[in-house]
């Protein structure tokens, strides 16, 4: 897949910057879709071992929400917001990815209102699902 | 360097209640966290207060945790870490078979609930590597 979006530029649609940036591509994108990416390297801040740990997981959940919005923000021409967790649920983690692998993940909009966005969000390891979860996350204009 | 969470809080003390367990913490203001969340204004991240849970409710069994099912986590309340370092995790952990139940609220010092989470959680096996 060629991403749409991919490395530094990633940057260009959320508020996160380094040492906390957990999306490295956008692969696609849609009305109320994206496909993200991230290689798990050694340095990444939520890695325990050889693993990544679940809230390394989450984090990188939340920022492939916010770079879902962010792209749809860039495509309006309009300003990326900062965006922060407001409820995580029904989180089930199936296994923890390790150093060296790809983690890919969809979320999808389920509904919008106010700022409010309620996503719904897959992530997989060589196309097995690893984690899913529902987010709710708030935007802020940056 | 590498950045590391190694230095994000600091456990002050833990009070042992009948039917609870509240560990005193304090946010490290100066973690490198901060330099990307956000630049412009540092709040700590809600992902780092689920890890502070995570930590303590090991710390109250003896053994590393994995959380295999978050139910429900809610962030009621920013934790800016510049003002509000000081932070109260009530935690309720019970073992079932092979799981444990961990709920846990993280109050400010200004006497608010800014997390309330409720997960289950189950002793890593160290068959990885």
């Amino acid at each position: 897949m060629f991403p749409l979006k991919k490395g530094k530029e990633i940057e260009t649609l959320i508020a996160q910057r380094e040492p906390i940036v957990m999306v490295d591509a956008l692969y696609d994108y849609a009305e109320n879709e994206a496909d993200t990416g991230l290689t798990i390297t050694q340095e990444n801040l939520f890695c325990d071992g050889q693993q990544l740990t679940e809230t390394g997981l989450i984090e990188h959940i939340a920022q492939s929400a916010s770079v879902f919005v962010g792209y749809k923000a860039w495509l309006a021409g309009k300003p990326i917001a900062m965006g922060y967790i407001g409820e995580v649920k029904k989180f089930k983690l199936n296994t923890l990815p390790k150093i060296g692998q790809e983690i890919q993940t969809k979320v999808k909009l389920l509904h919008e209102v106010m700022g409010l966005l309620l996503m719904e969000a897959q992530t997989f390891v060589n196309g097995q699902m690893i984690v899913n979860c529902q987010m709710k996350l708030f935007l802020n204009p940056a | 360097m590498v950045a590391t969470l190694d230095t994000y809080f600091e456990v002050e003390n833990i009070i042992q209640l009948p039917d609870s367990v509240v560990f005193n913490v304090r946010l490290n203001p100066y973690c490198p966290i901060y330099e990307g969340h956000f630049p412009a204004r540092h709040i700590a991240p809600g992902v780092c207060q689920i890890e502070m849970i995570r930590k303590c409710a090991e710390q109250i069994c003896g053994k590393r945790l994995i959380i295999n099912y978050l139910k429900q986590c809610k962030f009621l309340k920013l934790i800016t870490p510049d003002t509000h370092s000081h932070l109260k995790i009530i935690l309720n952990v019970s073992p079932a078979e092979n799981i444990y139940h961990v709920k846990a609220d993280i109050i400010d010092n200004d006497n608010e609930l800014c997390v309330n989470l409720t997960a289950e959680m189950t002793p890593q096996t160290f068959n990885e590597n």
